[in-house]
């Protein structure tokens, strides 16, 4: 037996269906987990007590689950209370709310980094806190936020294959439906590896494009 | 085109003339106090610009500054001077409060109380936009000039004005520019700071910090962490702001810049005021023993 090329040739539309899946699950992931990530890690640098608290104890609580445990809880525990959600979107809920424990952290690296004689002269100035935050401090937190942000988002890029566990049928879940039908694992599983193996490299290029445009002049 | 309709004199000096029609001296005999390093408007009791009264500061069990009083009437120029630690820095960050002052201590600003909320007793720290506004008139420029360095220096300049919606986005321009061309830096406007010398930098921060057109600046030892070279081009445009009637407070090491350009020099230990008087004085015959060794001190090193 060797490779049967002609095999993915016969699944391709089925396969393709399921690289959509990926790439939809995964941009609304980030499109969601980046913003509420950004929010969490402002909580985080907070002169606020009680913000400070809450931020930490989500991050450090989330990350020390397994976020395949989160997910069987989106995906089994929430119908349990009532609340019905399709596949996609309890794997997307799941994954979220890992993905921005982890997201915080790094984007927290960033507003970390920051001169803290750049918030002195800000607020010598009368500049308020979202004036000063959109204007001042996360311009110059992105240039050293956006190689851990592309990271994290590769990471989590692969993690949407958990959602193959709760019935979405994404690469890894066509690719192994496939393999159960035809016995045939090295095809699939190829396809799949390429398939996240091309969706990173895509990742690293946009990286280092956009490392340059946020570079501090 | 060339932009003027900024560069004004900013808030006078209770003018000689004034003075004498209320309290009826005659010119020469307020000419001969002023020699003697009277205040003028001491003399005539007007409200000082900026009243600091009873300040203290604590970090931790340290005590930084002991319940610091210090008057400076409108367009006056003191120059702070004193060791480091002495307290001279921490008191400047009092005054528009970027560090908290200890209950009971008071900072006035032309009848105005900074910080706290006089209407509520005892008085509440102020917070948000009360406090921004307030922070808004009062000017500082910072010994690591901490100029925004993803923006230009135009629009380091224009980024408060804006914020405050103080002008509309070609006004604020137009006006930074001006400001620019004040502190000789006319072709420098697109210019990120990474691209400017220090002394550039620095004279765009005081651009910067003009731009709100404050009634009060601080300056927090600006040419520190200058090369000797650069500056004097800042100096000069303190000078010139001085000679506009602006109302500084200036913690330097510049011993030659407080004798020719303040009206007063302070001196500080320890966190007190222990000497006070026109820098002819404190410079040339200090009566304290420690700031004696001090000015000593000053005179071998720099």
């Amino acid at each position: 037996m060797s490779f049967d090329l002609d095999l993915i040739v016969q699944a391709l539309p089925e396969l393709l269906q399921s690289v959509l899946v990926t790439i939809e699950l995964f941009v609304l992931l980030m499109l969601i987990a980046t913003p509420i990530s950004l929010l969490v890690a402002l909580a985080r640098v907070s002169s606020m007590l009680g913000l400070r608290c809450a931020a930490a104890c989500y991050v450090n609580g989330i990350r020390c689950i397994p976020v395949l445990v989160i997910l069987y809880f989106t995906f089994y525990g929430l119908p349990q209370l009532g609340l019905r959600i399709a596949p996609f979107t309890a794997a997307l809920t799941g994954l979220t709310i890992g993905t921005v424990a982890y997201l915080a952290e790094d984007l927290r690296a960033g507003l970390t980094a920051i001169d803290p004689g750049q918030f002195q002269a800000a607020d010598a100035l009368g500049l308020g806190y979202w004036w000063r935050t959109r204007r001042i401090i996360v311009p110059q937190a992105l240039p050293v936020m956006i190689g851990p942000y592309f990271t994290r988002a590769i990471v989590s890029l692969k993690a949407t294959s958990m959602a193959s566990i709760v019935a979405v049928n994404e690469v890894t879940g066509e690719s192994m439906a496939l393999l159960t039908q035809t016995y045939r694992a090295l095809e699939f599983l190829t396809f799949a590896a390429i398939t996240y193996l091309t969706l990173s490299a895509v990742l690293a290029f946009a990286q280092v494009i956009l490392q340059r445009k946020v570079a501090l002049p | 085109m060339k932009a003027t309709l900024w560069v004004t004199r900013y808030d006078a000096r209770p003018c000689r003339e004034d003075i004498a029609s209320r309290t009826g001296m005659t010119m020469i005999e307020l000419a001969a106090l002023s020699e003697h390093g009277a205040h003028e408007s001491a003399v005539v009791n007007v409200a000082p610009l900026l009243r600091i009264k009873k300040l203290v500061k604590r970090y931790g069990p340290k005590t930084v500054l002991h319940g610091v009083d210090l008057d400076i009437p409108a367009g006056r120029v003191v120059a702070l001077i004193g060791a480091s630690g002495s307290g001279k820095s921490t008191l400047l960050r009092c005054v528009n409060y970027l560090e908290v002052p200890e209950p009971g201590s008071e900072i006035w600003l032309d009848g105005e109380l900074i910080g706290q909320d006089a209407r509520s007793t005892p008085p509440r720290l102020l917070q948000g936009a009360a406090l921004r506004r307030q922070r808004s008139q009062i000017g500082m420029v910072f010994q690591h000039f901490n100029l925004f360095p993803n923006l230009t220096a135009l629009e380091n300049i224009t980024e408060a004005p804006l914020a405050h919606r103080r002008a509309t986005k070609a006004e604020a321009r137009m006006q930074a520019q001006a400001l620019l061309d004040q502190v000789g830096l006319h072709d420098k406007a697109a210019s990120y700071p990474s691209q400017l010398s220090g002394g550039q930098q620095q004279r765009v921060a005081i651009a910067r910090a003009l731009a709100m057109k404050p009634r009060l600046m601080l300056f927090d030892e600006v040419t520190s962490a200058l090369d000797p070279e650069l500056v004097d081009e800042v100096l000069k445009v303190m000078l010139q702001l001085a000679q506009d009637g602006m109302t500084m407070v200036v913690v330097t090491h510049e011993m030659a810049f407080a004798a020719e350009v303040a009206d007063r020099v302070v001196y500080m230990d320890q966190g007190r005021i222990i000497e006070d008087g026109p820098p002819g004085s404190i410079l040339r015959n200090p009566r304290h023993p420690r700031t004696q060794a001090f000015l000593k001190r000053m005179l071998r090193t720099g």
